[in-house]
Protein backbone atom coordinates (compact mmCIF):
# COMPACT_ATOMS: atom_id res chain seq x y z
CA UNK A 1 0.00 0.00 0.00
CA UNK A 2 2.82 2.34 0.90
CA UNK A 3 4.66 1.61 -2.36
CA UNK A 4 2.21 3.40 -4.67
CA UNK A 5 3.11 6.96 -3.60
CA UNK A 6 6.79 6.08 -3.93
CA UNK A 7 6.25 4.78 -7.47
CA UNK A 8 4.17 7.85 -8.36
CA UNK A 9 6.83 10.19 -7.02
CA UNK A 10 9.55 8.33 -8.97
CA UNK A 11 7.52 8.65 -12.15
CA UNK A 12 6.93 12.33 -11.50
CA UNK A 13 10.58 12.98 -10.69
CA UNK A 14 11.63 11.08 -13.81
CA UNK A 15 9.27 12.93 -16.15
CA UNK A 16 10.21 16.32 -14.66
CA UNK A 17 13.90 15.49 -15.02
CA UNK A 18 13.55 14.46 -18.67
CA UNK A 19 11.45 17.55 -19.45
CA UNK A 20 14.02 19.79 -17.80
CA UNK A 21 17.08 18.10 -19.32
CA UNK A 22 16.13 16.62 -22.73
CA UNK A 23 18.67 14.20 -24.17
CA UNK A 24 19.77 12.99 -20.75
CA UNK A 25 21.23 9.48 -20.70
CA UNK A 26 19.77 6.53 -18.82
CA UNK A 27 22.92 6.09 -16.70
CA UNK A 28 22.89 9.76 -15.73
CA UNK A 29 19.21 9.59 -14.73
CA UNK A 30 19.94 6.60 -12.52
CA UNK A 31 22.92 8.36 -10.96
CA UNK A 32 21.11 11.65 -10.33
CA UNK A 33 17.72 10.37 -9.20
CA UNK A 34 18.89 7.16 -7.53
CA UNK A 35 16.09 5.11 -9.08
CA UNK A 36 16.82 1.35 -9.23
CA UNK A 37 17.53 0.27 -12.82
CA UNK A 38 14.57 -2.12 -13.01
CA UNK A 39 12.17 0.56 -11.78
CA UNK A 40 13.71 3.09 -14.15
CA UNK A 41 13.31 0.76 -17.14
CA UNK A 42 9.71 0.07 -16.15
CA UNK A 43 8.79 3.76 -15.90
CA UNK A 44 10.61 4.66 -19.12
CA UNK A 45 8.80 1.86 -20.96
CA UNK A 46 5.44 3.01 -19.55
CA UNK A 47 6.09 6.67 -20.39
CA UNK A 48 7.23 5.75 -23.89
CA UNK A 49 4.10 3.68 -24.46
CA UNK A 50 1.91 6.54 -23.18
CA UNK A 51 3.63 8.93 -25.58
CA UNK A 52 5.08 11.12 -22.85
CA UNK A 53 8.71 10.56 -23.82
CA UNK A 54 10.77 9.12 -26.65
CA UNK A 55 13.95 7.12 -26.23
CA UNK A 56 16.65 6.78 -28.84
CA UNK A 57 20.04 5.10 -28.89
CA UNK A 58 22.88 7.39 -29.77
CA UNK A 59 26.58 6.70 -29.56
CA UNK A 60 25.99 3.72 -27.27
CA UNK A 61 23.77 5.72 -24.92
CA UNK A 62 20.04 5.48 -24.31
CA UNK A 63 18.88 9.10 -24.55
CA UNK A 64 15.51 10.30 -23.27
CA UNK A 65 13.53 13.19 -24.74
CA UNK A 66 10.14 14.61 -23.76
CA UNK A 67 7.49 14.03 -26.45
CA UNK A 68 6.60 17.72 -26.41
CA UNK A 69 8.61 20.73 -25.30
CA UNK A 70 6.24 23.60 -24.40
CA UNK A 71 8.69 26.31 -25.56
CA UNK A 72 8.88 24.72 -29.01
CA UNK A 73 5.23 23.63 -29.09
CA UNK A 74 6.15 20.16 -30.31
CA UNK A 75 8.89 17.54 -30.25
CA UNK A 76 12.56 18.47 -30.47
CA UNK A 77 13.67 18.24 -34.13
CA UNK A 78 15.85 15.25 -34.98
CA UNK A 79 18.82 17.44 -35.92
CA UNK A 80 18.75 19.08 -32.47
CA UNK A 81 18.34 15.75 -30.67
CA UNK A 82 21.67 14.46 -31.92
CA UNK A 83 23.44 17.59 -30.74
CA UNK A 84 21.61 17.70 -27.41
CA UNK A 85 22.48 14.09 -26.61
CA UNK A 86 26.16 14.93 -27.14
CA UNK A 87 25.90 18.13 -25.11
CA UNK A 88 24.77 16.02 -22.14
CA UNK A 89 28.25 14.41 -22.03
CA UNK A 90 30.95 16.47 -20.25
CA UNK A 91 33.73 16.05 -22.85
CA UNK A 92 31.73 16.93 -26.01
CA UNK A 93 30.04 19.76 -24.12
CA UNK A 94 33.47 21.12 -23.14
CA UNK A 95 34.68 20.90 -26.75
CA UNK A 96 31.58 22.64 -28.14
CA UNK A 97 31.66 25.39 -25.50
CA UNK A 98 35.35 26.05 -26.10
CA UNK A 99 34.89 26.26 -29.88
CA UNK A 100 31.84 28.48 -29.42
CA UNK A 101 33.73 30.92 -27.20
CA UNK A 102 37.19 30.77 -28.81
CA UNK A 103 36.42 30.03 -32.47
CA UNK A 104 38.39 27.61 -34.68
CA UNK A 105 41.11 25.87 -32.65
CA UNK A 106 43.91 23.40 -33.35
CA UNK A 107 43.12 19.90 -32.02
CA UNK A 108 46.30 19.85 -29.89
CA UNK A 109 45.32 23.12 -28.17
CA UNK A 110 41.77 21.83 -27.67
CA UNK A 111 43.10 18.65 -26.05
CA UNK A 112 45.51 20.43 -23.72
CA UNK A 113 42.95 23.07 -22.70
CA UNK A 114 40.30 20.48 -21.91
CA UNK A 115 42.82 18.17 -20.24
CA UNK A 116 41.84 15.15 -22.31
CA UNK A 117 43.95 12.54 -24.09
CA UNK A 118 44.45 12.58 -27.86
CA UNK A 119 42.49 9.37 -28.39
CA UNK A 120 39.62 10.60 -26.23
CA UNK A 121 39.51 13.91 -28.08
CA UNK A 122 39.60 12.15 -31.44
CA UNK A 123 36.75 9.84 -30.37
CA UNK A 124 34.49 12.73 -29.38
CA UNK A 125 35.47 14.85 -32.39
CA UNK A 126 34.41 11.94 -34.60
CA UNK A 127 31.06 11.79 -32.78
CA UNK A 128 30.61 15.56 -33.12
CA UNK A 129 31.55 15.40 -36.79
CA UNK A 130 29.05 12.59 -37.39
CA UNK A 131 26.35 14.74 -35.78
CA UNK A 132 27.45 17.64 -38.03
CA UNK A 133 28.32 19.85 -35.07
CA UNK A 134 32.01 20.39 -35.83
CA UNK A 135 34.27 20.23 -38.86
CA UNK A 136 38.00 19.49 -39.06
CA UNK A 137 39.74 21.52 -41.74
CA UNK A 138 43.27 21.85 -43.09
CA UNK A 139 46.27 19.55 -42.95
CA UNK A 140 49.20 19.01 -40.58
CA UNK A 141 50.06 22.06 -38.48
CA UNK A 142 47.28 24.11 -40.09
CA UNK A 143 44.57 21.68 -38.97
CA UNK A 144 41.75 23.33 -36.99
CA UNK A 145 38.37 22.31 -35.59
CA UNK A 146 35.42 24.66 -35.93
CA UNK A 147 31.70 24.67 -35.26
CA UNK A 148 29.55 24.10 -38.33
CA UNK A 149 26.57 26.08 -37.07
CA UNK A 150 27.35 28.29 -34.09
CA UNK A 151 23.80 29.75 -34.18
CA UNK A 152 22.34 26.28 -33.54
CA UNK A 153 24.77 25.75 -30.65
CA UNK A 154 23.92 29.19 -29.23
CA UNK A 155 20.20 28.40 -29.40
CA UNK A 156 20.54 24.95 -27.80
CA UNK A 157 22.81 26.21 -25.03
CA UNK A 158 20.28 28.90 -24.14
CA UNK A 159 17.19 26.76 -24.57
CA UNK A 160 18.30 23.66 -22.68
CA UNK A 161 20.24 24.19 -19.44
CA UNK A 162 23.16 21.91 -18.55
CA UNK A 163 22.74 19.30 -15.84
CA UNK A 164 23.47 20.88 -12.45
CA UNK A 165 26.81 20.08 -10.88
CA UNK A 166 26.80 17.37 -8.23
CA UNK A 167 28.92 17.51 -5.06
CA UNK A 168 31.40 15.13 -6.71
CA UNK A 169 31.55 17.38 -9.82
CA UNK A 170 32.35 20.41 -7.65
CA UNK A 171 34.92 18.44 -5.68
CA UNK A 172 36.61 17.28 -8.90
CA UNK A 173 36.56 20.78 -10.43
CA UNK A 174 38.08 22.30 -7.28
CA UNK A 175 41.03 19.89 -7.16
CA UNK A 176 41.54 19.96 -10.92
CA UNK A 177 41.63 23.77 -11.00
CA UNK A 178 44.15 23.86 -8.13
CA UNK A 179 46.71 22.10 -10.27
CA UNK A 180 49.01 24.53 -12.16
CA UNK B 1 37.76 23.96 33.20
CA UNK B 2 38.01 20.37 31.94
CA UNK B 3 38.73 20.47 28.21
CA UNK B 4 38.69 16.67 27.84
CA UNK B 5 35.07 16.28 26.64
CA UNK B 6 35.40 19.22 24.22
CA UNK B 7 38.57 17.71 22.74
CA UNK B 8 36.86 14.33 22.41
CA UNK B 9 33.97 15.90 20.49
CA UNK B 10 36.37 17.96 18.36
CA UNK B 11 38.41 14.92 17.30
CA UNK B 12 35.27 12.85 16.74
CA UNK B 13 34.09 15.65 14.43
CA UNK B 14 37.44 15.66 12.62
CA UNK B 15 37.15 11.88 12.15
CA UNK B 16 33.60 12.14 10.76
CA UNK B 17 34.33 15.06 8.40
CA UNK B 18 37.52 13.36 7.28
CA UNK B 19 35.60 10.18 6.52
CA UNK B 20 32.92 12.09 4.56
CA UNK B 21 35.57 13.90 2.49
CA UNK B 22 37.45 10.62 1.94
CA UNK B 23 34.25 9.06 0.59
CA UNK B 24 33.73 12.07 -1.68
CA UNK B 25 37.32 11.86 -2.92
CA UNK B 26 36.90 8.14 -3.62
CA UNK B 27 33.74 8.86 -5.65
CA UNK B 28 35.67 11.52 -7.57
CA UNK B 29 38.53 9.03 -8.08
CA UNK B 30 36.06 6.49 -9.45
CA UNK B 31 34.90 9.13 -11.96
CA UNK B 32 38.41 10.36 -12.86
CA UNK B 33 40.96 7.68 -11.85
CA UNK B 34 44.03 9.93 -11.65
CA UNK B 35 46.97 9.62 -9.20
CA UNK B 36 46.22 13.15 -8.01
CA UNK B 37 42.71 12.26 -6.93
CA UNK B 38 44.05 9.14 -5.18
CA UNK B 39 46.43 11.38 -3.20
CA UNK B 40 43.61 13.74 -2.28
CA UNK B 41 41.61 10.76 -1.00
CA UNK B 42 44.67 9.59 0.96
CA UNK B 43 45.04 13.07 2.47
CA UNK B 44 41.48 13.10 3.74
CA UNK B 45 41.87 9.54 4.96
CA UNK B 46 44.87 10.68 7.04
CA UNK B 47 42.69 13.37 8.63
CA UNK B 48 40.00 10.82 9.46
CA UNK B 49 42.55 8.37 10.92
CA UNK B 50 44.16 11.19 12.92
CA UNK B 51 40.75 12.03 14.40
CA UNK B 52 40.20 8.40 15.37
CA UNK B 53 43.69 7.78 16.78
CA UNK B 54 43.94 11.01 18.79
CA UNK B 55 40.29 10.64 19.86
CA UNK B 56 41.06 7.16 21.24
CA UNK B 57 44.18 8.48 22.94
CA UNK B 58 42.20 11.24 24.63
CA UNK B 59 39.37 8.90 25.57
CA UNK B 60 41.63 6.29 27.13
CA UNK B 61 43.59 8.97 28.97
CA UNK B 62 46.79 6.93 29.27
CA UNK B 63 48.66 8.93 26.63
CA UNK B 64 50.56 11.98 27.74
CA UNK B 65 50.01 15.39 26.15
CA UNK B 66 53.39 15.23 24.44
CA UNK B 67 52.57 11.86 22.86
CA UNK B 68 49.23 13.14 21.56
CA UNK B 69 50.88 16.24 20.13
CA UNK B 70 53.55 14.10 18.47
CA UNK B 71 50.95 11.77 16.91
CA UNK B 72 48.98 14.79 15.65
CA UNK B 73 52.12 16.39 14.24
CA UNK B 74 53.10 13.19 12.40
CA UNK B 75 49.64 12.91 10.80
CA UNK B 76 49.59 16.60 9.86
CA UNK B 77 53.08 16.47 8.38
CA UNK B 78 52.10 13.41 6.31
CA UNK B 79 48.91 15.19 5.23
CA UNK B 80 50.83 18.29 4.11
CA UNK B 81 53.27 16.18 2.08
CA UNK B 82 50.39 14.32 0.39
CA UNK B 83 48.49 17.52 -0.43
CA UNK B 84 51.69 19.21 -1.63
CA UNK B 85 52.32 16.38 -4.08
CA UNK B 86 48.63 16.23 -5.09
CA UNK B 87 48.36 19.92 -5.92
CA UNK B 88 51.81 21.05 -6.96
CA UNK B 89 53.77 18.16 -8.47
CA UNK B 90 53.12 17.46 -12.14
Amino acid sequence: MGEEPVRASWAEALLTFIQRYPGVHLREIRRRLGIPIGTLDYHLYRMGREGLITIQFQGGYKCCFPAVVPEIGGPIPEVDRKVLALLRLPAPRGIVLFLYLQGPTAPAELGSTLGTTGSNLSYYLNKLEEAKVVLREGQGGQRVVRLLDSKQVHRLLLQFPPLPETVVDRFLRFWTELHP
Amino acid sequence: MDLGPILNVAFAGIAVFGAVLTALALLAFRRVPSPRMALVALGFLLIAVQGVVVGIGLFEGGWGDATLLLVSAVFEAALLVVLFVATLVR
